[in-house]
């Protein structure tokens, strides 16, 4: 499962005699894979699947429109977040484009601090690589441009071919929000 | 009588009116009876008794390569992108009046992996995914190489992500004077009883 940060929102009346405290849990979007030994033998962790979160007694866990299609749904209102040709018919470099995709996301996973709020979709055209997702307007677009500019120059070097990024603005990540689950 | 018949049976075998696309059933159907004309012109050889020359045409240098048929094929995970790719490519064949036979929807290829349901143990519960890869088929006729170069290059700007093309060429090449229409089955080939057979 996603790891969850629990934080803590400290509301005070106007009668200072009681406080009220409410968790709020936020989602995060590349999960890191940690304990895999509990996994194999904690109960509440054996029966689970992947991509389908369980429901939560308070049902505070929040899932955008995308975590809410579940994978049964791929090829049917879900599409993938990688469009290439490796996997169809006498397709090419299928081996290649995948551990290229995954640096690819765990590169732009700690170069844009907790800034992304969906997955990056990540299309391939003839030799040029589009990453695209939604942002969350957190920080100054002086240092947006910069963050720009940074990854497409370090990325076109390494994977020797032109990168481009279009990413769309959010102001917060409620607004992806669509459910509760 | 004889030549009369003949020399119909050449004018019928003009090339068939430009037909229109989409009714493939009919550019089927005609197809076949232009066949069938063909192979009866064959076995006719009406070049010989008629004394038609065959026709010399003059290759000037620089000139464009010819197609007879230039096909090509798209592969791709989603049948509706395809389908509106289609719908881009018909527009473009009217602007540049490119004469298009046919377009095919092939059955699509799947590739099935089974695997197991759970992370550990529970051999009895598996599960089944697949790939798919859906197809189309393009087929061009009649075509310069200076206009088959620009078509596949608009329109391979244009592809969009995820799916891929291979593309088929047929070229016409000029006729070689040294080869020599064999003889009629009346006559006998003396040559040939000579040469002695032997086998690689």
């Amino acid at each position: 499962m996603n790891t969850i940060c629990n934080r803590i929102n400290i509301l005070s009346n106007a009668s200072t005699s009681h406080c009220i405290f409410i968790t709020q849990r936020f989602f995060q979007t590349s999960p890191i894979l940690n304990s895999w030994f509990t996994k194999l033998t904690n109960v509440s962790q054996v029966n689970t699947e992947a991509a389908t979160p369980k429901h939560t007694r308070r049902k505070n866990y929040p899932l955008t429109y995308e975590q809410r299609q579940f994978p049964n749904m791929i090829g049917h209102t879900k599409t993938w977040n990688t469009f290439n040709t490796s996997n169809l018919k006498d397709g090419k470099r299928k081996s290649e484009t995948l551990t290229d995709d995954l640096f690819i996301r765990q590169f732009i996973y700690g170069t844009w601090h907790n800034l992304f709020a969906s997955e990056l979709i990540i299309k391939r055209r003839h030799n040029m690589i589009i990453l695209s997702g939604l942002v969350t307007r957190t920080i100054h677009p002086r240092r947006m441009y910069f963050l720009i500019g940074y990854t497409e120059e370090i990325l076109s070097a390494l994977l020797k071919c032109p990168v481009k990024l279009e990413i769309q603005t959010v102001e917060s990540k409620d607004d992806v929000i669509f459910t509760y689950w | 009588s004889l030549n009369q018949m003949l020399h119909t049976i050449t004018q019928l075998l003009q090339p068939p009116p430009q037909l229109d696309c989409q009714k493939s059933d009919e550019v089927y159907e005609v197809r076949r009876q232009y066949l069938k004309l063909i192979k009866i012109h064959k076995n006719l050889n009406i070049r010989e008794h008629l004394n038609i020359e065959r026709p010399v045409i003059e290759k000037t240098e620089n000139s464009d390569l010819l197609y007879k048929r230039l096909n090509f094929e798209i592969r791709g995970h989603d049948p509706q992108v395809l389908e509106s790719y289609e719908k881009f490519i018909r527009l473009v064949t009217q602007e540049l009046q490119l004469q298009l036979l046919n377009v095919e929807t092939p059955l699509h290829f799947t590739q099935k992996i089974t695997l197991l349901r759970s992370k550990f143990a529970k051999k009895k519960y598996w599960r089944q995914y697949e790939i798919r890869t859906y197809n189309k088929k393009f087929y061009y006729q009649h075509l310069t190489g200076s206009t088959a170069d620009t078509f596949l290059e608009y329109i391979q700007r244009n592809l969009p992500e995820g799916i891929m093309m291979n593309v088929e060429r047929v070229r016409l090449e000029q006729f070689r004077e040294n080869l020599v229409p064999p003889s009629s089955r009346n006559s006998s080939t003396p040559q040939l009883q000579n040469q002695s057979t032997t086998r690689d």
